[in-house]
């Protein structure tokens, strides 16, 4: 039996990524390194107003002043920020009035993706938005959205057309001094989406970005912007892929999420940066802050992930709930293979009467990966009989790996309630037993009851993204279904 | 003589009503019987005579012993001799059932003004009680309710109304849990503690525990309030005709 | 400040020798404290505990010894052992300095034992807390006054527990640094009952390192009540070491405490072992508490529970960081943490940190934790059988701190507890 579970164990090792392709395109690169006047380079070849420099070079002169963190429970090698490139754009190219100006060969590779731009997502009733290293490609869907005042755009168009949104909210929930990634975002972000939901309106699509690195020895650094006015809606999806490189990539995204009165977003990620080969060589070095105001009463903010990707993985989608009668949800289930390092969690910040959030994190450590829980919640003084839930799991799938789990809960209330419950262990005997008594073979077994820990956090999916998750979590399963 | 008089009692759970205008009167030594279908209202006339917070009380008076109930904290209608057998019994981890019955006995005494209760009387008033409802001294030494099955619980609490002997007792659907055995000799305990000077009040959805403990009156209670009262046979017709039927509706 | 404690240290060296003779392990720990300092609050460890009271003081070395009040004894009620030992101030009474049995069993204060069999006491001092692990561990060693040592031969059973008191009361800022070591040998088997207290007026800051060794099969229980008034502060250090079969528990009533920290560390250093660390804390004004629990499974088959309980009034803070790191070649293990808590009042706050290190696959660690609010269902239970609000509310709490100790068979040191534990919910 142990056989047989080291060569399913093996086997899933092994697999190979299977977006590991890189695409043949013209890129426009800036100079390696790192200083004022490359972000005066990123500003200007974006053709940015005077605030959003000032901005940059306000974020760019604090990231100096900040050392790298260390708190988390990840060995991160030395990142020597001088030698990346803060800008690559396929060249010539700065926007795509009709999909038939696409490169062609930049069309394969979303197709490659399983992203064709156009049809099929109008027939799935996604609207994409891909970001190809770091210029935003095309929009879909526009005519559907504009009807209802939608806006959704890259960044760098809505910072040209849509000022004074971005102004008021930019930075307004992870400010460029937050940390040091943050910091560096806010300094060099190169392109990303934006969102805008007006009052009352519910998005009728999914809203869809595709995130892809694949120029060498780039950084990639979106920003998103997502904002729901009151009574609005929003489902947004996240995908993001990277070719298979031997040296490491830097990605620092940073997304901030606004939900008005009674205004509601879910925001939904699969995320499969390429995690390096079984040695452990290259990857993605995934630093991300994901943070959500739910800022007026009775709004909602929905995280959910599914994070299989990257070498090493650092992020806590967070929400702060400011606003009275406010909920806030988080849904993680995170794979960790080989060498992949991941630290990831959630912070729930409990400001407003009555709110309430709930945690479920599952995290799977194969091979020799270590995988790491860390979540923070906190009732203030007036959270008044506020709530949390917090289940997190931890499965453990060969001796080689680590799971951990370092909660923080602290409440500054008499009227809150905390519960807080997490398990670690393997797949328990009696189950495998059990369904090998069935009939079912070791790695069917094995297979199925993951999937069933999963499922928690998998059906939290939208459909359209289920499927493709199920598939994600089985790349790591596949060796083992017979 | 009479006990409890209940007048045009409205109650309302988070702002909704619940109970609207209901009407009974009891007298000592009478028993009487509450039917009618889920979720008209019964467990919450319960919860509301004893003062369950959260139960808003918005019109309408009860007099116990002649005095306003309304009024009172929850544990004064306890010492003035109201006793819910709840339907629902709450489990207390690390609160033994002996040093709880125990405590409860002498805050009972003391409202009374009467001396603790000394260990030989309480180690005989619990033999007494236990024999006659048939719990066994395991469940005794254990945590109130902790763990204890459906039936056991249901029993525990008519242990507790045998220590306490009050003057009204509401049985909350007392029938649900119990075996027929069980049911028999719960049943056989109350109708030995049933007196000149107490009185029931039976919520129930079956005419077999009526079988056991004969009601003097049985009531059908319908959407917050009594639509039919009559004597045992009104149960007896409920049982075969069914509410419908019953509350003239077909 | 640093400076000021190698100062202290200089002109009390002498002092220090003449009733420790530690030498090495002074220098050593003064040489680590001085390198390390006072763990501040940015390090994760010392997060929930400011030491900024204690660095603003000048402590003194204290050497006011004192005769045991005899008043002291009626507190215990019951719990009067044939084996007591009794310190002041952190200095043993001086009428008990040790006593050793036919069997092989030597209990006494450090200091006397030391004096007679050096060899015995160097064997174990500083070998549990070898690397003085913070700035206090260290300034312990250098600054090490008296405590009291306990030595249990092979397959000796102690019958009696055995009581180990201190109470603190001194009106000037004095340094209190208590060394303990308690050795049992293959299969020996006891249990410590320890009573802490201080009084209103004392300002002294004691700061005690216990170590113990478990051989194999060895049980050790320790029970120990910790009521502290005044403006007291304590650092609670114990490094245990335990060998394969052992079986260490360890239960901590704590009634308040200006400034209280209770750091314990459990090293499980064979095959299967058990250790089992149990708190219950009940705290109102400004009391602050702050409890650490690090267990190390450094071996498979071995079996770790911590469980903690708060009830929060006041303005008090209440913190529990439970650590369990499960080493690569330990399979087999089982860990369980608990921590839940009551807040009763607007102005009280608590943090819980229930971590889980894990590299091994094959075990079962599981954690809980909660904090909230009296179940409002059992108090209306409690209320409709006629109990008032206060005494409804007195047995539920009262129950729900008691629940950790369960699992003790001291019936005597139960009923202490139990009703320390009503007194000081009555006062609220
Ligand atoms: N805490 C509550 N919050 C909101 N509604 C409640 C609450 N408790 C009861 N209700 C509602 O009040 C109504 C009456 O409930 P109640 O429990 O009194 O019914 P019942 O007659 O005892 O029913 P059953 O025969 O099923 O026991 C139901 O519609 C129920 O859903
Ligand atoms: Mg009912």
């Amino acid at each position: 039996m142990e056989e047989v579970k080291n060569k399913v164990i093996d086997e899933l090792s092994n697999k190979d990524y299977e977006f590991g392709f890189t695409t043949d395109i013209e890129m426009e690169l800036a100079p390696k390194g790192l200083n004022e006047d490359i972000v005066r380079f990123i500003s200007e070849k974006k053709g940015e107003p005077q605030w959003m420099l000032d901005y940059r070079l306000k974020a760019y002169r604090h990231w100096l002043t900040l050392k790298m963190p260390k708190w988390g429970h990840l060995d991160i090698p030395k990142i020597d920020y001088q030698d990346l490139s803060y800008f690559a754009a396929p060249k010539n190219m700065p926007k795509y009035e009709s999909l038939d100006e696409v490169d062609p060969e930049l069309l394969d590779t979303f197709n490659k993706l399983g992203i064709p731009l156009e049809e099929q997502k109008r027939l799935t009733g996604i609207a994409v938005d891909a970001v190809f290293d770091s210029v935003s490609v095309k929009t879909t869907f526009q005519e559907t959205l504009k009807e209802l005042d939608i806006i959704f755009c890259s960044m760098s168009d809505a910072i040209k057309d849509h000022p004074d949104l971005v102004k008021k909210y930019i930075g307004s929930v992870v400010p460029y001094t937050d940390n040091y990634f943050a910091s560096l975002n806010a300094a060099v972000f190169s392109d990303g989406s934006f969102c805008y939901i007006p009052k009352g309106a519910r998005c009728p699509v999914e809203l869809s970005t595709y995130f892809r690195i694949n120029t060498a020895g780039t950084g990639q650094f979106e920003r998103t912007l997502i904002i729901a006015d009151e009574g609005a809606y929003v489902s947004y999806l996240e995908g993001c892929t990277a070719p298979q490189r031997d040296e490491n990539q830097l990605h620092a995204a940073v997304v901030e999420i606004i939900a008005e009165k009674d205004a509601e977003v879910k925001y939904s990620t699969v995320q499969n940066w390429y995690p390096g080969d079984k040695d452990g060589k290259g990857g993605i070095y995934n630093f991300v802050t994901k943070r959500a105001i739910c800022k007026g009463n009775g709004s909602k903010v929905s995280w959910t992930q599914v994070e299989t990707g990257s070498a090493i993985t650092w992020k806590y989608p967070s929400t702060i709930l400011k606003g009275d009668d406010t909920i806030a949800e988080f849904y993680s289930v995170a794979v960790t293979n080989n060498h992949q390092q991941a630290d990831t969690g959630s912070k729930m910040i409990h400001l407003g009467k009555n709110s309430k959030s709930t945690i479920v994190s599952k995290g799977i450590s194969l091979g020799k990966s270590q995988n790491t829980y860390r979540g923070m919640v906190k009732f203030g003084k007036n959270a008044h009989n506020s709530r949390n839930h917090s289940q997190c799991d931890s499965l453990l799938m060969g001796d080689k790996c680590g799971a951990h789990t370092f909660p923080y809960i602290k409440v500054e209330n008499n009227t809150g309630i905390v519960e807080h419950e997490a398990t670690t262990s393997k797949i328990a005997d009696d189950q495998l037993n059990y369904l090998k008594q069935r009939g079912l073979g070791e790695e069917q077994a094995v297979s199925l009851l993951v999937n069933g820990y999963a499922k928690e956090v998998l059906k939290q999916l939208p459909m359209e993204f289920a499927a493709e998750a199920t598939k994600l979590l089985s790349i790591s399963m596949e060796g083992s279904v017979g | 003589m009479e006990l409890i008089k209940i007048r045009d009692l409205h109650v309302n759970i988070d702002n909704k009503e619940i109970l609207k205008g209901f009407d009974l009167n009891i007298n000592r030594g009478e028993v009487h019987a509450i039917m009618g279908p889920n979720g008209t209202g019964k467990s919450t006339l319960a919860s509301a005579l004893v003062g369950k917070p959260d139960y808003e009380v918005t019109k309408g008076e009860v007099i116990f012993k002649g005095k306003d109930l309304l009024e009172m904290e929850i544990e004064e209608r306890a010492l003035e001799g109201l006793f819910l057998a709840f339907q629902y019994p709450v489990e207390i981890p690390g609160v033994s059932m002996i040093n709880f019955m125990k405590t409860v006995v002498d805050a009972r005494r003391e409202y009374r003004k009467e001396e603790p209760i000394s260990p030989v009387d309480f180690l005989k008033l619990v033999k007494r009680s236990s024999e006659l409802v048939g719990i066994s001294d395991k469940m005794k030494g254990r945590a109130v309710n902790e763990g204890f099955s459906g039936g056991e619980k249901k029993k525990n609490e008519i242990f507790q109304m045998a220590m306490l002997q009050p003057d009204l007792a509401i049985l909350d659907e007392l029938d649900s849990g119990l075996d027929i055995d069980s049911l028999k000799q719960v049943a056989e305990a109350i109708n030995k503690l049933r007196n000149e000077n107490n009185a029931f009040l039976i919520i129930t959805h079956y005419q077999r525990l009526l079988d056991y403990i004969v009601p003097d009156f049985v009531h059908i209670m319908n959407d917050g309030k009594i639509v039919k009262s009559g004597d045992k046979d009104l149960a007896k017709e409920l049982e075969s005709k069914g509410y419908d039927d019953i509350m003239g509706l077909n | 400040m640093i400076d000021y404690y190698k100062e202290l240290f200089e002109k009390n060296k002498e002092n220090l020798e003449s009733g420790l003779q530690l030498e090495q392990i002074r220098q050593q720990g003064l040489k680590d404290f001085v390198r390390m300092g006072f763990p501040g609050n940015k390090m994760e460890k010392w997060k929930n505990f400011s030491t900024k009271s204690i660095q603003k003081n000048r402590y003194e070395l204290n050497s006011i010894e004192e005769r045991t009040k005899l008043d002291f004894f009626s507190k215990l009620s019951g719990l009067e052992s044939p084996n007591t030992i009794i310190f002041n101030n952190g200095h043993c009474s001086y009428d008990f300095q040790i006593e050793e049995s036919k069997n092989g069993v030597i209990f006494g204060s450090i200091k006397a034992v030391l004096a007679k069999y050096p060899e015995k006491v160097l064997k174990y001092f500083n070998k549990a807390n070898k690397q003085n692990l913070n700035g206090f561990n260290a300034m312990n060693s250098a600054f090490a006054q008296d405590g009291f040592f306990l030595y249990v031969p092979e397959n000796i059973k102690i019958d009696f527990p055995v009581l180990v008191t201190q109470n603190y009361n001194i009106d000037s800022y004095q340094l209190i640094n208590n060394r303990n070591i308690i050795v049992l040998e293959d299969d020996a088997s006891c249990e410590i009952v320890q009573i802490e207290s201080s009084e209103v007026g004392n300002k002294a800051f004691a700061n005690n390192i216990t170590e113990s060794f478990l051989g194999q099969n060895a049980q050790l229980t320790i029970n120990k009540l910790q009521k502290y008034l005044g403006n007291t502060i304590v650092i609670e250090s114990s490094f245990t070491k335990q060998k394969s079969g052992s079986n260490y528990s360890c239960n901590i009533a704590t009634i308040g405490g200006n400034k209280l920290r209770n750091d314990i560390h459990v090293k499980l250093e064979g095959t299967n072992c058990f250790a089992n660390i149990n708190g219950g804390f009940v705290l109102d004004e400004n009391n602050e508490v702050d409890n650490n629990v690090y267990i190390d499974h450094a071996t498979p088959d071995c079996d770790s529970n911590q469980n903690f309980k708060g009830i929060l009034d006041g303005k008090s803070k209440g913190a529990f960081t439970g650590y369990v790191l499960v080493r690569q070649d330990s399979q087999r293990t089982n860990a369980y943490q608990s921590n839940n808590n009551i807040v009763l009042s607007e102005k009280a706050n608590i943090s819980t940190n229930p971590f889980l290190e894990i590299y091994a696959d094959d075990v079962k660690c599981s954690h809980g934790a909660s904090i909230g609010r009296l179940d409002q269902n059992a108090m209306f239970y409690l209320r409709a059988r006629g109990l008032s609000e206060e005494k409804s509310k007195e047995l539920l709490l009262s129950a729900f701190a008691m629940e950790v100790f369960k699992d003790v068979t001291n019936t005597k040191f139960k009923e202490v507890v139990s009703k320390e534990i009503e007194n000081k919910l009555l006062k609220d």
